[in-house]
């Protein structure tokens, strides 16, 4: 898998960016505009929270726009993903482009949405020294922990997804309940206060927002526990692709 | 849109100037069957028993020997598998059960205007596809300038492919699957292209493919076309080979069984 990853990276890439391109097509702003829906998003948020949590304003913007930012990757990868070899499915019964190539693509759009909407947290992280130049190096290695978990994740559920029709919608429903257990607009001390410590525990989407986003909230330098964590998922999804290749391969296609 | 192509007999059968000693197509004992759809909640708790819907099989114990110089003509009725077929030969589709050995670089031909993006410009999937198609990236760009020049649809090349007309997606997607010069070439039910204007060209690069190609599988409808063209027909039937062997033989044949 990693080969044909290799070997085609100019296909997906390309294709990733024509996607993000065709989000905007015909605006005047372009890609702007995403900054733009962005920066109102996480101030109006961070605003009316921290007025209502009595919260420090910048220290929550920093805080909420981690989290939206790490959610939305999140999403867009899993759910994406899950539809995205039957999204262009025509590509693929008609020629013998790898069928990595459609989560690749998913996840690479993600990604270059991702970068753009957490240079806001990280710029405000920054500029209100709330964070060390090591802290933000261990962000980013959390970041690119996660993101290479999700793709592999997403691989197993782009061919799972063209199997059982019914997984996007049961994925669906999940993250409508993930998203009230995982700490993206709550702090995480109002899990632990009410006795639901176990939630952030054995929840990983809140293991990969913590890891992304707690090094930018303190100049502490801490090496979390959840980074290995990360890591062996990483390791678990890496050998279940492994075996899902080997097994079926292009027999996916025969469900599509 | 399909036109007949004035294509001249001593085609049929010629032997490709490729230097692919080896291409060949092997197929032996295949079969394909897509599996059945999940069965409903609905139809799980009432039990209905014919709810199930189970797919006939696509391919049945197909066995075929393809060599260099061959030209195959497929023909059946819609449905016999003749896409199936194909899509197998070309490795799109995993067989269930056989053995496939193909020998030499394979170009497909399966309808001009699938596998397009059509949010996408015709420039963009122009690059999407000879990327596909194995193209190294250094040649990707002279070639896209090649094929948008063949495909002569003005600066419409820039434009979304969702804005544009039947004829000017065949155009796009004709020049782009007949850019490579393949060992073995699969066509499915397409020869004609376009309007009047660009089948003067199209019929120009046919002949130039078919003369420089190894193999040449073609799915079509068009006997007289076939026969003109290939040395060797199959007949398929509910995916089983009904028979084959000489083109006029079979077409033959076939013409007898549904004339």
């Amino acid at each position: 898998m990693y080969r044909s990853l290799l070997e085609s990276r100019s296909l997906w890439l390309h294709l990733a960016g024509k996607d993000l391109q065709s989000r905007f097509r015909g605006t005047s702003l372009g890609l702007v505009w995403l900054f733009v829906n962005l920066i109102f998003t996480f101030t109006a948020t961070a605003f009316i929270w921290s007025t209502l949590f009595k919260l420090n304003f910048l220290n929550f913007l920093i805080y909420i726009g981690c989290g939206f930012s790490v959610w939305a990757l999140i999403t867009s990868i899993t759910i994406g993903g899950s539809t995205s070899i039957l999204t262009a499915i025509s590509m693929f019964l008609n020629s013998t482009t790898k069928l990595v190539i459609a989560p690749a693509r998913i996840t690479m759009n993600a990604i270059y949405i991702y970068l753009i909407s957490m240079a806001i947290p990280l710029a405000v992280a920054i500029a209100t020294r709330s964070t060390s130049a090591l802290n933000v190096i261990l962000s980013t290695l959390g970041s690119v922990l996660v993101i290479i978990c999700l793709f592999h994740f997403s691989v197993i559920l782009a061919y799972l997804g063209v199997k059982y029709k019914d997984l996007t919608q049961a994925l669906t429903v999940l993250f409508q309940f993930a998203w009230v257990v995982t700490p993206i607009i709550y702090k995480t001390s109002m899990l632990t206060e009410h006795h639901l410590g176990t939630l952030l525990d054995l929840n990983p989407l809140a293991w990969f927002v913590s890891v992304i986003r707690d090094p930018l909230l303190t100049r502490h330098f801490d090496l979390s526990i959840k980074l290995l964590y990360v890591f062996l998922l990483i390791l678990i999804n890496a050998t279940i692709v492994r075996i899902i290749n080997r097994k079926e391969g292009r027999d996916f296609l025969l469900y599509a | 849109m399909q036109l007949l192509l004035g294509l001249s007999t001593e085609k049929r059968g010629a032997i490709s100037s490729s230097t692919h000693e080896l291409t060949s197509i092997t197929l032996d004992r295949i079969n394909l069957r897509y599996p059945s759809p999940a069965r409903s909640l609905k139809a799980t708790i009432l039990r209905t028993s014919d709810s199930r819907i189970h797919y006939p099989p696509s391919l049945v114990d197909i066995t075929l020997e393809i060599e260099r110089g061959d030209r195959v003509a497929l023909i059946g009725l819609n449905g016999a598998g003749k896409t199936t077929l194909l899509r197998v030969m070309a490795g799109i589709l995993p067989a269930t059960s056989g053995l496939r050995r193909v020998h030499g670089s394979i170009a497909t031909l399966l309808g001009e205007g699938v596998g397009f993006e059509m949010e996408m410009s015709g420039w963009d999937n122009i690059y999407s596809r000879l990327i596909v198609a194995g193209l190294r990236l250094d040649d990707v760009r002279s070639a896209q300038k090649q094929v948008a020049e063949f495909a002569d649809i003005g600066d419409a090349i820039y434009r979304p492919m969702k804005t544009y007309s039947a004829g000017m997606v065949v155009r796009v997607g004709f020049s782009v699957a007949t850019q490579m010069n393949p060992d073995i070439l699969l066509i499915d039910e397409v020869i004609g292209a376009g309007d009047i204007e660009f089948a003067d060209k199209a019929t120009a690069r046919m002949e130039n493919l078919l003369t420089s190609a190894n193999i040449l599988v073609l799915a079509s409808h068009n006997l007289a076309l076939l026969e003109t063209l290939c040395n060797r027909a199959v007949w398929l039937e509910d995916g089983r080979v009904i028979a084959q062997g000489a083109a006029s033989k079979v077409i033959d044949t076939y013409r007898e069984k549904y004339s």
